[in-house]
């Protein structure tokens, strides 16, 4: 569908190629936007890493083989290296996204709810970022966007009990470190 | 299917429904384990958030600015694909054809007519 040209239709299959694109970008944009902010604790950061990804995804795009892998995959498969190396040049492991607890904390009628929401918040994030690569991309993957554990196997290259596996170990993993937490 | 492996499906199946918010079944049905990490699960859900609008329009504005760009730079490099293409027309390359046949005919029949006066 996006890479069948000859020398010939060049210009006019690049054109398809760049209106395909547009249309994967209004349907892909929020999902890449949702998984990286579930990542990066700073808004603008998630911002300049989310352009990054579509800028790369714009500039690969003609390579895309649609055969190979579907763009979910692709494009999530981009998003994780591209939050990778961002870490790998930042070296902070861990993502606890302050603001985002200023916001969920809101709806908390009290001082003292708001601050214990938050804490708890803060703590959990922090026992996601102490996960191992593969739980902490089972755990992105499935609550950023609500994926199904197929896609998740797909873009981790696992099966999909698999998948299954490592999300029930993960949630109580972090259910118990939480109560352990909470008990200390 | 065993006692711990029901378990795990209860529990992946809820997880799914947390993940993608929506509304849990009663839960008093759930024993103390899958309730907490419910809990955990719908709290994890409230973390991502969704882009801007402004944030969303900007991003596509830059790409198709960049689109743009290399348009204008695919053409710069190869030449104006409309202008080679009207070149490579049958029509237009016989009509050149024809009037250098017609050129050459009539050098031929100049230089007879200077030979011959």
């Amino acid at each position: 569908m996006f890479n069948i040209g000859t020398r010939k239709n060049e210009k006019k299959v690049s054109d398809a190629n760049r209106e395909a694109f547009a249309e994967l970008y209004e349907q892909f944009m929020p999902k890449v936007y949702r998984y990286v902010t579930f990542r990066i604790r700073d808004e603008h950061m998630a911002q300049d890493l989310t352009a990054a990804v579509f800028e790369k995804a714009f500039a690969k795009f003609d390579g895309f083989n649609p055969q190979k892998a579907s763009f979910s995959t692709w494009i999530f498969t981009i998003a994780r290296n591209t939050v990778i190396d961002h870490y790998r040049v930042y070296r902070k492991h861990e993502d606890v996204v302050s603001d985002v607890e200023a916001k969920a904390t809101a709806q908390y009628p009290s001082p003292e709810e708001e601050a214990i929401r938050a804490e708890n918040t803060r703590k959990l994030r922090q026992f996601v970022s102490q996960l191992n690569k593969r739980e902490q991309e089972a755990i992105v993957l499935k609550y950023s966007n609500g994926m199904s554990n197929r896609e998740i196997a797909q873009i981790l290259n696992l099966t999909e009990s698999n998948v299954g596996s490592i999300l029930c170990r993960t949630i109580r993993k972090l259910r118990k470190s939480f109560l352990e937490w909470q008990n200390e | 299917m065993n006692k711990k492996q029901q378990k795990d499906k209860q529990l992946l199946e809820n997880i799914d429904k947390a993940a993608a918010g929506e509304k849990l079944p009663d839960e008093s049905g759930l024993d103390k384990d899958t309730r907490a990490a419910l809990e955990l699960s719908r709290e994890m859900s409230s973390w991502p958030k969704s882009p801007s609008k402004e944030f969303k329009a900007q991003l596509k504005a830059d790409l198709t600015h960049r689109v743009v760009e290399q348009q204008k730079q695919d053409l710069s490099k190869r030449g104006d694909p409309e202008y080679r293409n009207f070149l490579r027309r049958p029509a237009w390359q016989f009509t050149i054809a024809g009037f250098g046949a017609l050129i050459i005919a009539a050098i031929i029949f100049l230089i007879v007519y200077l030979v011959n006066r």
